[in-house]
């Protein structure tokens, strides 16, 4: 069943958008809450996950802390254990430094593991622009490495 | 696929691993969903009962009244251009967001404001992080009041953007939770700025908020032309989480 083999991608990803652990299963479960309310509106037109995942999208958005502030910190990500601190440094400006809808698409797509199909049909926009949105997302890294590298 | 997307994944992986499963309870999503069903049929008669109400006030020409009153609308300044009006009204289609107004720019940040059609005000800036606007603010229904009657807010929006309205000031001083900021109030009253917080130090175990404390305010203080400070408004609270061993798990940041 998806909610048990995708819980712990679901609370990843509504984790860093909510920023607190605590929200983020309440994103989940009422994500997953509010499809079973409308399940009859799913038609079958896109892939069910991508729906499942729209849904929790929308309801850690909802969650989090200022919901109409969409400033996010680097420091709002969770402290990793690897030794690689000024690549994890700027791995962090990476994703702060992006605007909201590049920030969602690098989440789906590295830590929700969507193929761009499902990430546009979650952010509700073209494939076209699934890939344009990443690709602006990856040259800004480039750069980012660029000026670290100097 | 990129060809940066496989070490990027890994990376990525390292930097946020998966989190544990301990939570996972299915009955407890089964019990949200039926304990809203009833609740939603109760709340839908109650809001359309309020929304009859709100039309008939609305209608009445209370919002009308309350900004002759007051001194008239505070959204003054050149018309935004297209790409920006187009981009504030994206932002929350659900609030049905009129035409934006450029007010104010300063250090490659620049302000836009708008109003809802029930009455509201929504905001977005750009900045070099964020060049087309994708983040912004809607304010409270009791600033959206402030507002109306040409009093002062502050909030926070994108790539580390903060705005607000300071009718009569000069400049605006953005302080605490280590940041301290002065920027310029335009002639209109309002202003844009950028309120970065600190970084965290590399053990993560003290809070990037001066003194090692957990919570934090961020407020602006106006000031006249003659120096004189006019006013005092909070533009956020910052709220430091930590895992059981003390380290430094998520800063919050609310209005």
């Amino acid at each position: 069943m998806l909610y048990r083999e995708r819980y712990r991608h679901f609370l990843r990803v509504a984790c860093l958008i909510t920023g607190e652990e605590e929200r983020a299963h309440d994103a989940v479960q009422e994500g997953f809450a509010a499809l079973i309310r409308s399940r009859d509106a799913y038609r079958g037109e896109g892939p069910l996950e991508a729906w499942v995942w729209r849904a929790i999208v929308n309801e850690a958005k909802k969650q989090r802390r200022n919901p109409l502030a969409l400033a996010f910190p680097d420091q709002t990500l969770p402290s990793t254990e690897n030794g690689d601190r000024e690549r994890d440094r700027i791995l962090r400006t990476w994703i702060a430094s992006l605007p909201e809808r590049q920030r969602m698409a690098v989440y789906l797509r590295y830590y929700a593991d969507l193929d761009y199909r499902a990430i546009a049909a979650v952010l509700a926009v073209k494939v076209g622009t699934v890939s344009a949105t990443l690709s602006a997302a990856h040259n800004r890294l480039r750069e980012q490495l660029q000026e670290v590298s100097r | 696929m990129s060809e940066i997307e496989p070490q990027l994944r890994s990376e990525l992986e390292q930097l946020v691993p998966l989190p544990r499963a301990s939570r996972l309870n299915w009955d407890d999503v089964v019990d949200r969903a039926r304990s809203r069903r009833g609740r939603q049929l109760f709340r839908r008669r109650r809001m359309l009962v309020v929304a009859i109400v709100l039309v008939l006030l609305v209608g009445g020409g209370v919002a009308l009244a309350a900004s002759e009153l007051f001194g008239g609308d505070p959204l003054t300044g050149p018309a935004a251009p297209p790409s920006n009006d187009a981009a504030l009204r994206a932002l929350f289609p659900p609030y049905r967001i009129g035409h934006a107004t450029q007010l104010a720019e300063y250090e490659g940040r620049k302000l836009f404001g708008a109003r809802t059609a029930s009455g509201g005000y929504c905001f977005s800036a750009t900045s070099p992080t964020d060049p087309k606007g994708e983040g912004g603010h809607c304010v409270s229904k009791a600033d959206a009041l402030k507002l109306d009657a040409n009093g002062p807010v502050a909030f926070t929006m994108s790539g580390w953007s903060a705005g607000g309205y300071a009718p009569g000031a000069s400049e605006v001083r953005i302080s605490g939770a280590g940041i301290d900021v002065t920027v310029p109030v335009a002639e209109n009253g309002w202003w844009v700025g950028v309120a970065q917080l600190p970084l965290l130090g590399a053990d993560r175990l003290r809070s990037p908020l001066p003194a090692g404390q957990d919570r934090g305010f961020v407020v602006a203080r106006s000031v006249g032309p003659d120096g004189r400070m006019l006013g005092q408004t909070r533009v956020m609270t910052v709220t430091v989480t930590r895992d059981h061993n003390g380290r430094v798990l998520t800063v919050g940041l609310g209005s």
